[in-house]
């Protein structure tokens, strides 16, 4: 009859306390990051789950009974299937997990069910992180879990305060720190089980085609499409042409990229071109935001080092820009050596100027007769260029963001009625002008300048700075830049979008209270750019710690050893590596059991109670201290003497009127005959 | 002062013979200002033992023999016209003394068993609107035969409570029986009896065992004894806080005649049966059988180590 051990039975099955509105908002902040991810009716199913649960609480509406929540879960499940081609296997997958979590909370019946809740919570958490990596929103993570464990808590202490638990599970968070940090260096960094999913349209960016407004229509997001670090020297910011997309086929309306179909059944676009590069160079590492698209920037010429790109693959297309074979779904990282002065396709193909001549007919008869008018005017290529560019300065052409709506023959009404547009019209019409004049000339996308954050060394390039320009062939020459809003508006591809330009389009603007409005006002711009700058190294050093960089690492550390020969230094290191953990998790137990350990006289005897039970020595549960110490004595009369001491103190402090002198004295004595006690019993 | 109560103990012993238990439980009830009910069928010395011990106590003493037509005032005391004072003068009745036997309580009606409760629960009686009070140490020792007996009105469970201790002498052993029948003088052995103690010194001791140590975890086996009974659904009657405190009360008398300044849980376990059955159980009689006691039952059930764990 030894109660003891029938304990952990007893406990699983007592019912526990908590708080039912810490777990409702728990539920509530776990799912919050995963809003735009989810869909509609998976949101309307937990936020129906949550405010039922609510009602619950207010004693409203009855609980559901476990029919109700197999119904519910078996249709919720049975949606998933049917959406789950459309979904993706990880978006599934993150459906499902959030279905459970909200459903299992119909279900608390005792301590078990609570774990799984809260652990289901933390993977709903943790799961948003795949598709938000800023260091605000890791943050935010980290808070939402801290919140997690501060219901954890209170489950196990119900008569502490809310904030007495939230600081202790604060506390928890910071003590891990060390742990986590060496876990992300030493820790095998493995490539996901899933593939992202590829967002249809969603994201803010560059297409492969765009009409006149698109770009306009991005000035206004601060949003941030890649960062530059130079290696080297800087070339001038009005040299910054971050060329994305080539686009050579127009439509009347829209240009595309320079894929027509043929190429692409060709899978030509995955080819790699080989053009040759020479003279005057820089080197940058560029830093991409995840577009869902296959587009990289880069200056002219760009070359990728793919040895220093291991993550990505990329190719170089035939019209100099880079292409990735995979869609960038997360931050990515790639090495670009940029030949400034290399000239581009000398020698045109027939193919490649047959198309770059190419209009669709009757598509801006006003804007065809003029160029015409002008090829008989000038034989130059060169002079009928700056004729054009000319006629934008001259002539009363406004620079804006907010142009006035055109109807279908859309260029030429830009170009002899409205007069007012952003530099994809100017660098539209400029093209078409160019390939009625009979000069093969195409549209190129991108981005435009940049701006330079003096705390880390490098440029952010953000929406806002995306552009359209101009190439056009010339003989001798190869494709050659022309940017026709540079005529037009000096001051953007000199210092970028102007304050004027800004605040004419602020009222328009759902970001007007944007950090970047208030660039002006200095001490607010340091702040930015220092948070900038905190991102930047963020997503650097932790979104894009990989293997091979975690490799590179721990090589790096070990080549520092090497500077001392003769000895296996790798062999000393892992010894090293091992010993480390052996100790953290050494110092863990040590911590956990000394958390465990008794603090009065009780415990030991407590302690000493199973010791004896491993020895065979059971204790009859009524008997007393001393009536087991005369039983001891008769069965085990090994430990009889110490065992008589040890009841002899134990009784004093558990029974007698002693000063706090005298408890400790006994104290440390009975600490001792515990230790002399449990040498014996082994 | 433990020397004088093992002198009581043994003076008690040499008469009582063969009921050392019993004698040492009485007197720690007296020494916890408690009152005893001992249930036993006639003729197993309970009238003895309440002689003796206020023989030894140097107590004044009175036997009562309660019958089915006794009134309270029997119990108590009446005031009868004096037509020489010309007033009216109190006739003190048998609960005025420091020991009162009230031999075979259950025969007596509910009426006459409130008075003498009453009396019992509060140290005084009223009398015609005036109130007396009663001597100090003030020990009811109450006998009854067991319920099965014909003529018995069972004491109510609320009444059963304000007995300290129920005890039972039970049938002596072989070797006990032998010097009882071998004794033929034990009237006039009783009237020898000299007083081991005063009243004073009595009183003293009261208070010396009021002041035993009691630590938490002695309370704490209290407490988890009390809680086990009020877990118990069925006949069985859930232990009150009084019930705690006359327990705690008996425990530290035990611990003082076992010359000890502090409770033990042995002290709890020795007194627990005889303070505890008779409230637990109101309707059953001390068992004669070998069946184990409620009491006992709780004591197995509950480890004096970590009493609020078991």
């Amino acid at each position: 009859m030894f109660k003891r051990s029938k304990k952990p039975k007893i406990t699983t099955q007592v019912a526990i306390t908590y708080n039912v509105w810490l777990v409702i908002f728990c539920q509530l902040i776990n799912v919050l990051p995963l809003i735009l991810e989810l869909k509609w009716w998976m949101l309307l199913i937990v936020t129906a789950c949550i405010a039922w649960q609510a009602g619950i609480a207010k004693k409203i509406i009855r609980k559901p009974s476990t029919i109700m929540v197999a119904v519910l879960s078996i249709s919720g499940c049975v949606l998933l299937a049917l959406n789950g081609r459309e979904l993706g296997l990880l978006s599934t997958m993150i459906h499902l997990i959030t279905l459970s979590y909200v459903l299992k909370a119909f279900e608390q019946r005792n301590r078990g069910d609570f774990y799984q809740i809260t652990m289901l919570g933390l993977f709903v958490v943790v799961a948003s992180v795949i598709f938000q990596q800023s260091i605000y929103f890791a943050l935010a993570i980290v808070f939402i879990i801290i919140i997690n464990l501060t219901l954890l808590m209170s489950v196990f202490s119900p008569t502490l305060t809310i904030s007495k638990h939230l600081k202790r599970s604060g506390i928890i968070v910071v003590q891990s720190i060390p742990l986590t940090v060496f876990l992300f260096i030493v820790f095998p960094i493995l490539s996901p089980l899933w593939e992202v999913p590829i967002a249809k349209s969603a994201k803010t960016g560059l297409s492969s085609s765009v009409e006149v407004g698109d770009i306009a229509s991005l000035a206004l997001s601060d949003e941030l499409a890649f960062r530059v670090e130079f290696k080297g020297a800087v070339p001038v910011y009005n040299d910054l042409y971050w060329r994305a997309v080539v686009m050579e086929n127009f439509n009347g309306t829209a240009w595309k990229a320079g894929l027509d179909s043929t190429e692409f059944q060709n899978r030509r676009f995955k080819e790699n071109a080989t053009y040759s590069t020479s003279g005057k160079l820089v080197q940058y590492q560029v830093i991409v935001s995840p577009t869902y698209r296959n587009w990289l920037y880069g200056l002219d010429v760009a070359r990728v080092n793919q040895m220093e790109t291991p993550t990505l693959k990329i190719v170089h297309r035939q019209d100099y820009s880079l292409y990735s074979l995979q869609p960038l779904t997360q931050n990515s990282s790639y090495s670009v050596t940029s030949y400034v002065e290399s000239p581009m396709a000398v020698n045109i193909t027939d193919h490649s100027e047959r198309k770059n001549l190419a209009l669709p007919l009757n598509s801006n008869p006003r804007l065809t007769e003029k160029a015409q008018a002008l090829r008989k005017q000038y034989s130059n290529n060169e002079e009928l260029i700056n004729e054009v560019l000319a006629t934008f300065t001259q002539e009363s052409y406004r620079y804006t963001l907010n142009p006035p709506q055109l109807t279908n023959n859309s260029l030429d009404e830009f170009y002899f009625d409205t007069k007012a547009g952003f530099c994809e019209h100017y660098a539209s019409s400029f093209t078409y002008i160019m390939r009625a004049a009979g000069i093969p000339a195409r549209m190129v996308t991108g981005y435009m300048g940049g701006e330079f954050n003096p705390n880390a060394g490098y440029f952010s390039i953000y929406q806002r700075d995306a552009h359209a320009w101009s190439e056009v062939w010339l003989r001798g020459k190869g494709w050659v830049r022309v940017d026709p809003t540079a005529a037009i508006n000096p001051e953007r591809v000199e210092r970028g979008l102007s304050q004027e330009l800004l605040t004419e389009q602020a009222t328009f603007s759902d970001s007007a209270f944007s950090l970047l409005r208030l660039s002006n006002i200095q001490i607010i711009n340091m702040f930015r750019l220092q948070l900038e700058a905190l991102d930047y190294e963020w997503t650097r050093w932790v979104i894009g710690y990989n293997s091979d960089k975690q490799h590179a690492f721990l090589k790096d550390i070990i080549q520092s050893f090497k500077a001392l020969k003769h000895v296996k230094w790798l062999t000393v290191f892992y010894w090293l590596l091992g010993l480390t953990s052996l100790l953290i998790i050494w110092w863990l137990m040590r911590k956990l059991s000394h958390a465990n350990k008794p603090i009065d006289a009780n415990g030991i005897y407590q302690l000493l109670l199973i010791k004896l039970q491993q020895h065979g020595v059971e204790k009859p549960l009524n008997f007393t201290p001393y009536q087991l110490s005369k039983k001891i004595s008769k069965d085990y009369p090994e430990l009889s003497k110490e065992f008589a001491r040890f009841t002899q103190l134990y009784t004093s402090l558990m029974y007698k009127p002693l000063t706090s002198n005298e408890y400790q004295q006994k104290f440390t004595l009975l600490k001792q005959s515990y230790q002399i006690l449990n040498k014996q019993c082994k | 002062m433990q020397n004088l109560i093992s002198n009581v103990v043994q003076q008690v012993g040499s008469i009582v013979i063969g009921k050392e238990l019993q004698i040492k439980l009485a007197i720690a009830c007296l020494l916890a200002r408690g009152h005893i009910l001992i249930e036993d069928l006639p003729g197993m010395g309970k009238t003895t033992l309440a002689q003796v011990l206020s023989k030894t106590l140097g107590l004044s003493y009175q036997r009562t023999q309660f019958t089915s037509d006794m009134l309270p005032s029997d119990v108590v005391g009446i005031s009868i016209f004096d037509t020489n004072a010309n007033q009216f003068t109190l006739h003190k009745g048998p609960i005025f003394n420091q020991v009162v036997l009230a031999d075979e309580i259950n025969r007596a009606s509910p009426k006459t068993q409130s008075a003498l409760l009453e009396a019992m629960e509060s140290s005084q009686v009223s009398i015609d609107g005036k109130t007396y009070a009663l001597p100090n140490p003030f020990l009811v020792i109450a006998t009854q035969n067991p319920l099965f007996h014909s003529g018995t009105y069972p004491l109510p469970e609320s009444q059963l409570d304000r007995f300290t201790m129920r005890i039972s002498l039970g049938f002596p052993n072989i070797e006990a029986e032998k010097q009882i029948l071998g004794n033929s003088h034990i009237r006039q052995n009783i009237s020898d009896l000299t007083e081991c103690i005063t009243d004073e010194q009595l009183i003293e001791i009261q208070n010396v065992v009021e002041q035993v140590h009691v630590s938490e975890a002695i309370l704490e086996y209290v407490i988890a004894l009390c809680h086990l009974s009020r877990k118990q659904i069925g006949s069985v009657n859930p232990l009150s806080p009084r019930a705690g405190k006359a327990l705690l009360a008996s425990a530290k008398a035990w611990a003082f005649m076992e010359n000890r300044d502090h409770v033990l849980p042995e002290d709890v376990q020795a007194v627990f049966e005889a303070v505890c059955e008779h409230r637990l159980d109101s309707s059953g009689t001390i068992s004669q059988t070998n069946e184990t006691s409620i009491a006992k039952q709780y004591l197995d059930q509950i480890d004096p180590t970590s009493p609020l764990n078991s």
